[in-house]
């Protein structure tokens, strides 16, 4: 099989216009307030505010123009859509009482958003770790001779889904970001390798269900459910996760970390991302965390570290870019990518 | 080429309190992997597929994460990586596990479809069937491509949040408005089958004058499963190529692609 290379093209993202302080309401109820914003290490995140027209497609239609702008890709030139959101239910307008669709899901709305023809779309599962499996699905097709381009899209409203009353909630944000992939017509470039692994033992630590009662009128809504204890649990095995990716990764690329120029992890909370980065030894600067402003942006969160980290320098065209991502179930896993130029909003990141 | 080592379908009577769509899963997984000679154990790669909003795992009440994670833990397999596709058909399931499989050297792929919809209302939720199906799948190097077409802007099936509906969380209505050129659609897009050929019930033939009726609610979990069972059980020692054809009604995407039993 001819295989082609791939290139991250592009990466774009929007966000609500509206923050929530930890310190004040809906959070600041919580006795232990201040130890729950020492341990995510969030002062503040994006929610979604419908009232002001937006909604996780309006973001993600938005972030998906700019990134094709960027890549230099009409809506005509794509092949494929892929997308995650972790919330079970799209597109919802409380405002106009139109209900959401369970399917199809975001890839096909954000098509017929951006007026994209009949193109090939799915919506990828995977939690916090299904931006590593998008990158994987559409390097796959590009690599394979399947597409040109692939635009991927990764939108959260979990203020949508979360019990403002429980400290679980206390983590996360909304926002929206897209990436546009594309053949690499540099040689050595493109993802070099990647590994995944599953581990099904906390499968019912943290999951979204059905509670009744939690609607408006009473009926029942999904809701993220997390034992309130839930920060200790993740601390007993989700510190080990990523170390073991990233150093079977470095085995099967037959490299050590000093080959690997930036890293980029999912980003749960501060104290998970720099148990990772204790662990790993890595050096200061080269691997940041953005949770501090943004919270947690579950599926989002990865492409949005990666957004931030090429903004500030830190990943650079001609790269060894390591990402690491893990996601509830639980599934985690890493790839290694020499990276060119990808286009910010900006234009942060030079060409190389 | 993929070449299908197992199929298995499981068919509950009825839908009992504390069984979900991840049992008959299970099931389906296990009896793909016997047919395959091999544990589930040694699974490299489990895609999972399925719209179902509760009923999935653990308690009814459970959304996601999604099933494929209670199969891996039941088959005690500690090696595979686990996906979900959510809303996709077998066509691209095929395809996209057969990629990542390839590109990841994996050999042992099992893909499953499960639903169970208690509490799906609507004109179809009622007419769409509870249980599972599983194909097992030894990647080749080089899997084939697919095609796909494309009947309609619209999607043909959608599943939404119920409003107002006293007992159905979600509500499932066929809009199966099909256009008159998709007979012509998909006579184009059976060009040159293999010989043997399965096709789900509700894509449409290219020489059916128009597209009739409802499709059967059994078609997208076990038609084309239980028609490689068949085709595995009968056919002669030789090698033999199959041309499947699904739909995505979701998206009202037809999708072609060939394996070998």
């Amino acid at each position: 099989m001819i295989q082609y290379p791939v290139r991250i093209a592009s990466l774009a993202r929007r966000f609500p216009k509206r923050s929530l302080d930890t310190l004040e309401p809906p959070f600041s109820h919580h006795q232990d307030i201040e130890r729950l914003r020492q341990f995510w290490g969030v002062d503040s995140r994006h929610v979604i505010d419908e009232r002001a027209g937006e909604s996780e497609l309006s973001l993600a239609e938005e972030a998906a123009r700019q990134a094709m702008a960027l890549a230099d890709v009409r809506p005509g030139d794509i092949d494929m859509v892929l997308a995650s959101m972790t919330t079970p239910v799209v597109g919802r307008e409380a405002r106009t009482g139109a209900p959401g669709w369970f399917a199809p899901r975001v890839s096909w709305f954000l098509a017929r958003r951006l007026g994209l023809g009949d193109v090939v779309t799915s919506d990828v599962e995977v939690a916090c770790a299904s931006f590593l499996v998008q990158l994987q699905i559409a390097s796959n097709a590009i690599r394979a001779g399947r597409a040109r381009h692939v635009l991927i899209c990764a939108t959260e409203r979990m203020s949508a889904i979360l019990d403002y009353r429980s400290r679980t909630a206390l983590p996360f944000g909304d926002g929206a970001i897209c990436a546009v992939l594309t053949r690499e017509s540099e040689p050595g470039y493109g993802m070099i390798e990647s590994v995944y692994f599953s581990d099904p033992t906390h499968f019912e630590l943290a999951s979204v269900e059905w509670r009744d009662g939690a609607g408006e009128n009473g009926g029942g809504e999904p809701r993220f459910t997390m034992a309130e204890d839930g920060d200790h649990a993740l601390a007993d095995f989700v510190p080990s996760a990523i170390p073991r990716a990233v150093e079977r990764l470095c085995e099967k690329a037959q490299i050590t970390l000093a080959d690997v120029d930036s890293f980029v992890f999912h980003q749960p909370s501060h104290f998970l991302h720099e148990s990772w980065v204790r662990r790993l030894k890595i050096p200061e600067g080269r691997c940041l965390c953005n949770v501090r402003t943004l919270g947690s942006l579950v599926s989002a969160a990865l492409p949005m570290a990666l957004h931030d980290s090429l903004q500030a320098g830190v990943v650079r065209p001609g790269n060894r870019l390591l990402l690491a991502g893990i996601g509830v179930g639980w599934a985690y896993g890493a790839q290694l990518w020499k990276v060119n130029g990808i286009a910010i909003e900006n234009g942060l990141s030079a060409e190389n | 080429m993929t070449r299908i080592t197992g199929a298995a379908v499981v068919r509950p009577d009825s839908v009992r309190e504390g069984v979900f769509a991840a049992d008959w899963a299970t099931q389906a997984a296990e009896d793909a992997c016997r047919q395959g000679g091999i544990a589930g154990s040694d699974l490299d790669l489990i895609v999972t597929l399925s719209v179902s909003p509760s009923h999935l795992a653990v308690k009814p009440e459970h959304i996601g994460p999604r099933y494929g994670y209670i199969v891996q833990k039941r088959l005690a397999n500690s090696k595979a990586f686990v996906l979900d596709l959510m809303d996709s058909d077998w066509t691209f399931a095929l395809d996209q596990a057969s990629l990542f499989a390839s590109f990841q050297a994996f050999r042992r792929v099992l893909i499953l479809r499960a639903e169970c919809l208690t509490g799906v209302g609507g004109d179809f939720g009622r007419a769409f069937a509870d249980g599972a199906a599983a194909l097992l799948l030894d990647v080749g190097e080089t899997p084939a491509a697919p095609r796909y077409a494309f009947l309609s802007p619209e999607p043909l099936l959608t599943m939404q949040q119920a409003s107002g509906a006293p007992h159905d969380r979600t509500v499932m209505d066929w809009h199966g408005n099909e256009p008159a050129s998709a007979p012509a659609i998909a006579a184009e897009f059976w060009r040159n089958p293999a010989s043997v050929k399965v096709i789900e019930s509700w894509a449409p033939a290219p020489d059916a004058g128009s597209w009739a009726g409802r499709p059967s609610g059994e078609a997208i979990v076990f038609e084309i499963p239980d028609a490689l069972q068949r085709l595995r059980r009968n056919k002669a020692d030789h090698d033999m190529t199959v041309t499947l054809i699904s739909l995505d009604p979701f998206k009202a995407r037809l999708g072609r692609t060939e394996v070998t039993l």
